[in-house]
């Protein structure tokens, strides 16, 4: 597999070329010194690679990277080759996989939402975000942006650095029921349930009059938990097939009303036909994207991270309605049992999610043992000092599950 | 578990052109084979069940610093941030920064014939944009100085440059812009042309950025996960994004720009590719560049070649270079670049991983579609759909069927 070795020809070529040297084929510049180590061979690395981790942990965080279980297949047929080391797929012909694939995802995405359009996918939930929020700004000629506390404060941040010019209305949170607290702004954020795993109220939303951007950080509960009617929706595709990968591994699903379909950003498939009559798929629309429109494109995405989608309608397509609600009723059971025995903070309703409170000593005994019993919350926000938020993955064993709950009690 | 989508998606999957059975010659996006022991490092347990929010394990923060340290040995550069999604993304990241460096400055200059996401990114920023014209590739300096002043906030190039060409006036380019104090940004896509051979901050360039899915052999993935590492010297390191892995000045950073630590299965890709080559990294762009310039005189006694002296690509015209692309992929070639950075051309990277039968099969290829005009009657017809109607597409815009979960 060493490519620079493979130099049969190199000197028939180098004569072909009239050169003595590789060098000539390079400016004047004077070589510099490189100080890198020695080649490994795989197996060097791969023994490297693997005796850095030392210990397991159980970590019972979400805060935007949900740990589900993912069956063997989804990353099997993912890396196949055809997926893995393809191309974007701007000559359809030869792409055709990729396309069907997309489609497939921008369907079920759209029907699951009940959103118009969905594209092929952009970088992750606070740049997708960004992209809903300057979509708006075009729409209502707007800069200003309510954007709740309740919105995960690790999106927050990566959304203000992006939009420098626009004006953050971050309202403080309900510390008796955990929702967000809504009012008037030409744009406005909501994420439900929200940071603290709270489900927020429809109607006060619906009664807003604004660019509304729904954002969803797990799209599996969708099939219980309808998303509100907004402008725009984003899900995070991280806990759809992906695996938690130390947040890695993700994408954003961005999905919106036909209305504004020309101005949002990233790729689009349509399906057509070819000259025989069969159908066919292809990227539309592409005269909104920066390499025909340059300075006027919607956006100046090119790369998305389209694998990671890929890898979420598979795993959306191989489990169906059935198995995603085997997922989302094991976390939800699960976090019952916390529920049971731990009284949550917030007095509003909460689904996958929660923010408890437990004895510091207790949580910071488990966490010096590798066990993460929630994230804790006072670092991020003050006003909840002493409280932790809570997720536990389908994929942990009720044992583990009770053998926490009794460490906490 | 169901067998329909699985045999849809096998099925589906078959009808993909890709690096592991095609020769994907996209000028500019370096489609080098990409190494599945890179794959097999970040599929271990131990990795994917790793919590962002459980403090950075050292097994992880090693991999990065070192990553950082390669980075920083290859580039000259003294400091880098490896959160960016894509090149896109890290240029908009640094067109951030050079705007909190240069609060009073409003403009970006840029070279007409450069990728579109260097006009959109700067955009993005806030900047005004004035393109620079170009003479056979180079930049026109008589232009450059028409157009430089102490408005200027950068000016973005790309070297080799989109012909694939080293122009000759690089450095006088980059003088210019720093006797104004504008900053020098690299796009560094086409990075596989010089890497392990100089240093661009050796050279005079200030910030750039490197796609690690290009020169570093990470897995293209049919449009992504990839990454875009920023490389910066001390003018512009304190502005990085956070986190910052070194205990660096932190308070003029622009924030955050990665809600975790952006693509970290990318970047644990890249140490390990790193870590393959080591110091015989070089060899990457002597045969890179020597492929191409391979494929570039097979090609000139029967096509107009615009690259002059060729570096890691070859740009080449055509009659129409539309049905050229269709054209190839019956020989079983995906189509190189086409279109850019001109109307009618192929841009052709070979990279190094090709044989040279493979570029003497293309090139054959070529001259049989320029030669025999059979090739050119509404190709392709051997691929797994026949020319696809975009007009149709874009006219009846049909985005979803019924499929749902």
């Amino acid at each position: 597999m060493n490519f620079l070795n493979n130099t049969e020809d190199l000197y028939r070529v180098m004569n072909i070329l009239g050169i003595k040297t590789i060098d000539e084929l390079f400016p004047n510049f004077p070589t510099s010194n490189f100080n890198l180590p020695k080649p490994l061979e795989e197996w060097e690395v791969e023994d490297e690679f693997f005796k850095k981790f030392d210990r397991d942990f159980l970590s019972l965080i979400g805060a935007g990277v949900y740990e589900h279980f993912i069956p063997a297949e989804v990353w099997y047929i993912a890396k196949r080759s055809e997926f893995l080391t393809a191309y974007t797929p701007y000559q359809p012909e030869a792409s055709q996989g990729t396309l069907e694939v997309v489609f497939k995802f921008q369907s079920i995405i759209s029907n699951l939402t009940g959103f118009d359009v969905t594209n092929a996918g952009l970088w992750d939930v606070p740049t997708a975000v960004v992209e809903a929020i300057i979509l708006g700004s075009r729409v209502k000629n707007t800069k200003k942006v309510l954007m709740p506390s309740t919105t995960n404060p690790f999106y927050r941040r990566v959304i203000k650095t992006h939009l420098p010019d626009f004006e953050f209305i971050e309202t403080s949170i309900d510390l008796e029921s955990g929702k967000s607290k809504l009012l008037d702004a030409p744009i406005v954020l909501i994420q439900n349930p929200n940071f603290f795993g709270v489900i927020e109220d429809k109607a006060e939303f619906d009664a807003l009059n604004a660019f509304k951007i729904y954002i969803s950080d797990d799209p599996n509960f969708l099939i219980m938990l309808k998303p509100f009617a907004a402008d725009v929706f984003i899900g995070n595709s991280q806990p759809l097939g992906n695996p938690v990968a130390f947040g890695a591994e993700h994408a954003a699903i961005f999905s919106t009303k036909l209305e504004y379909l020309r101005l949002i950003p990233g790729r689009i498939v349509a399906q057509t036909f070819d000259t025989d009559g069969k159908i066919a798929y292809t990227l539309t629309l592409q005269t909104r994207e920066q390499h025909i429109r340059k300075e006027k494109a919607t956006s100046n995405i090119c790369t998305n991270n389209q694998l990671n989608i890929i890898a979420s309608t598979i795993y959306l397509m191989l489990l169906g309605r059935k198995g995603i609600e085997k997922i989302v009723n094991r976390c939800i059971y699960n976090l019952n049992l916390f529920k049971e025995k731990f009284k949550p903070v917030f007095s509003a309703d909460s689904l996958y999610e929660c923010v408890f409170s437990f004895d510091h000593k207790r949580y910071i005994d488990l966490k010096n043992e590798g066990i993460y019993a929630g994230l804790e919350l006072g670092k991020i926000y003050p006003e909840l000092d002493g409280c932790y938020l809570v997720y536990v993955p389908d994929t942990v064993s009720l044992d583990t599950v009770y053998g926490v709950i009794n460490r906490l009690r | 578990m169901n067998l329909e989508a699985i045999r849809f998606l096998i099925n589906a999957s078959k009808k993909n052109y890709c690096i592991d059975s095609n020769f994907v010659p996209l000028g500019s996006c370096t489609m080098k084979y990409n190494r599945k022991i890179l794959e097999k490092l970040v599929e271990c347990r131990q990795y994917i069940k790793l919590h962002p929010l459980c403090g950075m394990p050292k097994a992880i923060l090693d991999i990065l610093l070192e990553l950082e340290a390669f980075l920083k040995e290859l580039t000259g550069f003294e400091a880098v941030s490896l959160w960016q999604q894509s090149g896109a993304h890290a240029e908009w990241v640094s067109m951030l920064m050079i705007r909190k460096y240069l609060s009073d400055r409003k403009v970006v200059l840029i070279p007409e014939l450069a990728h579109g996401t260097n006009f959109a990114s700067a955009i993005r920023a806030g900047f005004e944009v004035i393109h620079l014209k170009c003479n056979e590739g180079s930049i026109d300096i008589y232009d450059l100085k028409s157009k430089i002043s102490s408005s200027v906030a950068s000016i973005m190039l790309t070297y080799p440059n989109t012909l694939g060409v080293f122009e000759d006036n690089i450095i006088e380019v980059i003088d210019i812009a720093h006797k104004y104090g504008a900053i020098v940004y690299l796009d560094g896509a086409n990075f596989n042309a010089f890497i392990g051979r100089f240093k661009p901050a050796e050279i005079g360039f200030d910030i750039m950025h490197l796609n690690l899915h290009k020169t570093f052999g990470t897995p293209h993935g049919s449009g992504g996960a990839g990454a875009g590492v920023i490389c910066t010297n001390k003018k512009l390191s304190p502005y990085l994004p956070l986190p910052r892995l070194s205990n660096d000045d932190i308070e003029n950073s622009i924030g955050y720009v990665t809600p975790f630590y952006g693509n970290v299965s990318t970047l644990i890709k890249a140490w390990a590719y790193i870590k393959l080559h080591g110091s015989s990294i070089n060899k990457i762009s002597e045969l890179a560049v020597l492929k191409a310039n391979y494929l570039k005189k097979l090609l000139e006694n029967d096509f107009k070649v615009l690259t002059t002296k060729a570096a890691h690509e070859v740009v080449i015209e055509v009659e129409d270079a539309y049905s050229y692309a269709k054209a190839l992929l019956d020989f079983g070639f995906y189509a190189p670049t086409i279109n850019f950075p001109y109307k009618n051309v192929l841009m052709i990277e070979p990279t190094e991983c090709e044989s040279f039968q493979t570029i003497e099969k293309f090139v054959d290829a070529l001259k049989k579609i320029k030669y025999s005009k059979v090739y050119l009657n509404n190709p392709p017809h051997s691929t797994p759909v026949k020319r696809v109607d975009e007009v149709f597409a874009a006219r009846n815009l049909k985005l979803k069927d019924s499929s749902s979960i």
